[in-house]
């Protein structure tokens, strides 16, 4: 290789390769705490600080305040089976991943899968940390009480 | 205030050669290939080496589809796009190993993985999450300056003007965003790991009963090293990766700690190409420049010629200037230490990709042994 030759950049460009450096490393930081607060690891870099072992059982809310309980309508294969429902499961991303996971899911089983006779469509997510015998009972629903 | 200032371009724009982004590109791109390849997980045994081109995961997700809130307008990806999706990822990392297009095949690779981990929230994983960001930084950065075919084909556009081919001096910041990337993820992989179930080792357990540790080796290892070892190890081994790199006394003993750690979690559950993956940016912190330690060895005499031979034929990374003269090996290291025998053996080993773990162990052994007993001084 023959001599050095300096490439180096000018203060317009420092300057906004400075911002671009805060934003970058802000969003790493950034979604390190969102995983945090979220108790949901994805997009973070918390890995493998535990897992949850869940089931899911999806009901809809009928128009007499009556549940009816049912499976997931449509197939799901390979790792969006997480929200299937109906058998044990295990997440390594946290409860959070779970928890945002089914909100999305309530929200396609809304919209796509409705029967006419229901007022909401709820999800009970049973879910306990690691091999810890409590278990953290959730209902999620949707559309929430009162209207989304 | 301008103090500050003055250590911010320091950290971020002081000069510096870059051959490190090059051999950071070159052992990435290769745990790409092997990744889209299906190559990988010592966990598999020998059925680590069944090689699929290129490597087809299955769709991720049928009718239901969960993209990452405020990406819905990404196109859904179906059996006929992911499948056109791994024959270009693996041309892609292909020809960022090869150095070939380097900024442009970045570029596409980035944007590629992007649209795999936005397109639908189960196709997440943290691997796929670090090498978007590993990869959108080869983007911003000259990754094909050296190592490459880009810089081949450079050279040889320079000699047919009859130019001398120059070699760059950058700005550090692009080295740096990768030193700082990989100590931001450490720390926050250790702090999400302050949990009761990591202090008091009981994560091994559940994580055994929940099927995440797996292969032949499983049972050897945990037989080996209690869970409380193994969870107090990673503790340590990540905490120290995320500060011991930036010093040049810690960064070798940080660099095993960091590939024992990654070996052993490839040896007993199934993260692809992780391991390999976080190894090779260790190299980020490789000094920039090349060749600045030399070695004198005598072509008359067997060891000296054989070390020399050794040195001609693993030297990838091109550390070591080899300097034939009569008499004695002699190692001369950057910081300005005289070296011959098993102690210059013991450096050389160290400097060599392929036997750096060895050579840290002879490095180590023979440093307890100089402080027990001092070598006579050299030259």
């Amino acid at each position: 290789m023959g001599p050095p030759e300096q490439l180096a950049l000018g203060p317009r460009a420092r300057a906004a390769w400075s911002v671009a450096l805060v934003l970058i490393f802000g969003l790493q930081i950034g979604l390190g705490l969102r995983s945090r607060l979220h108790d949901d690891d994805r997009y973070g870099f918390a890995m493998f600080h535990e897992f949850t072992r869940y089931k899911i059982d999806y009901q809809w809310r009928l128009v007499d305040g009556s549940a009816r309980k049912f499976s997931f309508p449509v197939a799901l294969p390979k790792r969006s089976a997480a929200v299937r429902g109906g058998r044990h499961q295990v997440e390594v991303f946290g409860a959070g991943t779970t928890r945002l996971q089914l909100r999305g899911a309530l929200r396609y089983l809304w919209a796509a899968h409705r029967p006419d006779d229901a007022v909401a469509v709820e999800a009970v997510y049973r879910w306990r940390r690691n091999d810890h015998p409590e278990e953290t009972v959730e209902q999620l629903r949707w559309p929430p009480e009162g209207g989304p | 205030m301008s103090r500050l200032r003055a250590a911010w371009d320091r950290l971020w724009f002081a000069p510096a050669p870059t051959e490190t982004l090059g051999l950071v590109r070159l052992f990435v791109g290769l745990t790409l290939v092997l990744k889209f390849t299906g190559v990988w997980g010592i966990y598999r045994g020998w059925g680590a080496l069944n090689l699929r081109l290129p490597f087809h995961d299955g769709l991720q997700h049928g009718r239901f589809r969960l993209p990452v809130p405020g990406f819905d307008w990404l196109p859904p990806m179906t059996a006929a796009s992911q499948r056109l999706w791994d024959g270009l990822a693996l041309a892609l990392a292909v020809l960022l190993t090869l150095g070939l297009g380097t900024r442009a095949v970045s570029v596409g690779l980035a944007l590629l993985l992007l649209y795999a981990l936005l397109e639908s929230q189960f196709n997440y994983l943290h691997h796929v999450n670090v090498y978007v960001w590993v990869i959108c930084i080869f983007a911003l950065s000259p990754m094909g300056d050296h190592y490459s075919l880009d810089a081949v084909l450079r050279r040889l556009w320079a000699r047919a003007r009859g130019l001398r081919p120059v070699r760059p001096i950058r700005p550090i910041l692009y080295q740096r965003m990768l030193q700082v990337f990989l100590s931001v993820l450490y720390l926050t992989t250790t702090i999400g790991k302050l949990t009761p179930d990591w202090f008091d080792g009981s994560i091994f357990g559940a994580l055994a009963n929940g099927g995440f540790l797996k292969g032949p080796f499983k049972a050897t290892l945990l037989g080996l090293f209690p869970p409380m070892f193994m969870a107090w190890w990673t503790l340590f081994a990540e905490s120290l990766l995320a500060v011991g790199l930036w010093h040049p006394k810690s960064r070798r003993v940080t660099a095993w700690c960091g590939v024992a750690l990654h070996l052993g979690i490839d040896a007993m559950m199934n993260v692809t190409t992780f391991s390999y993956l976080m190894i090779s940016l260790y190299l980020s912190f490789a000094s920039p420049a090349t060749g600045q330690t030399s070695l004198s060895v005598d072509p008359g005499q067997p060891l000296s010629r054989g070390l020399g031979l050794l040195v001609r034929a693993l030297d990838w990374t091109q550390r070591i200037r080899l300097v034939s003269a009569p008499g004695p090996m002699r190692l001369h290291s950057p910081e300005g230490e005289v070296l011959g025998g098993v102690h210059a053996l013991g450096r050389v080993l160290g400097l060599l990709p392929l036997t750096f773990m060895a050579g840290l162990w002879v490095d180590l052994g023979l440093g307890l042994l100089r402080r027990l007993r001092p070598p006579a001084p050299i030259g």
